[in-house]
């Protein structure tokens, strides 16, 4: 009985050092492996040139898309309860949200300015990357991961679109469909879209029709909800690997690579 | 006796490999083929393209209406009986009838009279739909069936 005492006493300590391995840190080595030991702060390099440190380098564009898409995820999952993807359904549940239910009009317009932002964050942090060089030798792989990554975010976005059901969204959708059936014209040229309609396909696969209807709907928010955000968390896993592997580059990393050769 | 099987053990891992890659590779395109197979249906669920305009004698010579359902203009000049397509040949939307011509609303695309192209970023002019009597004496129209823009339906 007295051991049991005992050991409940020791729990909440036990817990707190299971949680944080290291204690407070107090010198460099053990800064670096309370680092080390942890799940968030590892995605970081272990090793960070004090140039690369300076705010204005990166600006903080990748973690801000980060942060970004992890509030877009959040807010869509609570949408989701309120939301019907049914062409009799989808307007009057947007306009319930805006309405009819407690904090659904902060939820959605938080929804949608988050993904906005998404997309200017990524764009600017794609600039940066441009900007600084940082695509090359040996970051050449997670440059194309973010191409990656900057399509499924505007696919994400324009999925999410349609979604709502109204006016705006439905001639979105058509003009975006029709953008996939584009391939159309090449094959149309070449004479061959009997055997090899590519854009037809793709059009196809859109829409699950002729035209834009309820399948088509369901598509969108099966891609918008599921596909795409697994595609992007799988893609990002694999951009931060390659962020903690490669390192950051640094400004005067050429310079550097010169005076070395 | 230890190289021989070391040298053994490289080939079959080899042979692994190309194995693995290959089943990888096949139920790639395995994958890809029955996507595309799985998003198309072997029936619609769709309304018909073939729409019922009325009697002949709804449109009047020289007047050309807008009918929402089948998103066509059904026109009437001296030759007879014509129906344009009011989706634009750029990326989909509905063109405005202007009286002297269309225009559509998305990306400014512009067409005479006859839906030729005469702005804008349409690549092709509208087209023009097939139109039939039918022995009940009604116009239908097929919005699947592309016709010259010079047919008429004399009646």
């Amino acid at each position: 009985m007295g051991n049991v005492r005992a050991n409940l006493r020791r729990l909440p300590a036990f817990l707190r050092a299971a949680i944080f391995r290291v204690g407070m840190p107090d010198s460099d080595r053990t800064r670096l492996k309370a680092v080390m030991s942890s799940l968030f702060l590892h995605i970081h390099a272990p090793k960070v040139h004090q140039h690369s440190l300076q705010w204005w380098y990166t600006l903080g564009l990748g973690l801000i898309s980060t942060f970004l898409f992890i509030l877009l995820t959040l807010s869509g999952v609570v949408l989701m309860i309120y939301y019907v993807p049914s062409v009799g359904e989808a307007y009057g549940r947007m306009q319930d949200l805006m309405h009819a239910v407690a904090w659904g009009r902060v939820l959605r317009n938080l929804h949608r300015w988050t993904a906005h932002g998404m997309v200017v964050a990524v764009l600017l942090h794609m600039m940066r990357v441009f900007y600084t060089g940082s695509y090359k030798a040996p970051r050449e792989l997670n440059w194309l991961v973010g191409l990656a990554l900057l399509v499924v975010t505007l696919a994400l976005a324009f999925t999410g679109y349609l979604l709502p059901w109204d006016q705006l969204g439905y001639w979105a959708a058509v003009c975006g469909v029709n953008i996939a059936a584009s391939p159309t014209e090449v094959t149309d040229a070449l004479g061959v879209t009997q055997s090899l309609d590519v854009g037809g396909w793709q059009r196809q696969l859109l829409l699950g029709g002729r035209e834009i209807g309820g399948d088509a709907l369901n598509r969108f928010y099966v891609l918008h909800c599921v596909v795409l955000p697994l595609i992007g968390a799988g893609f990002m896993a694999l951009h931060f690997f390659r962020v903690h592997k490669d390192g950051l580059s640094r400004p005067d990393e050429s310079a550097a690579a010169r005076d070395d050769a | 006796m230890a190289q021989a099987d070391d040298a053994r053990d490289e080939g079959r891992r080899r042979f692994l490999v190309k194995v693995g890659a290959a089943g990888l590779a096949g139920s790639g395109v395995v994958a890809t083929l029955g996507t595309v197979a799985f998003s198309d249906l072997r029936a619609y669920n769709e309304r018909s393209p073939v729409f019922k305009l009325g009697r002949p004698e709804d449109f009047a010579s020289g007047t050309r209406v807008y009918l929402d359902g089948p998103r066509l203009f059904v026109g009437r000049d001296t030759r007879g009986l014509y129906a344009v397509s009011a989706v634009c040949s750029h990326l989909g939307c509905i063109v405005r009838d202007g009286g002297e011509g269309f225009a559509c609303p998305c990306h400014g695309s512009r067409f005479d009279a006859r839906g030729a192209v005469i702005g804008g970023p349409a690549p092709r002019p509208l087209s023009y739909v097939a139109l039939t009597v039918e022995p009940n004496g009604l116009v239908y129209a097929n919005v699947a069936s592309r016709v010259d823009p010079d047919d008429r339906l004399e009646v």
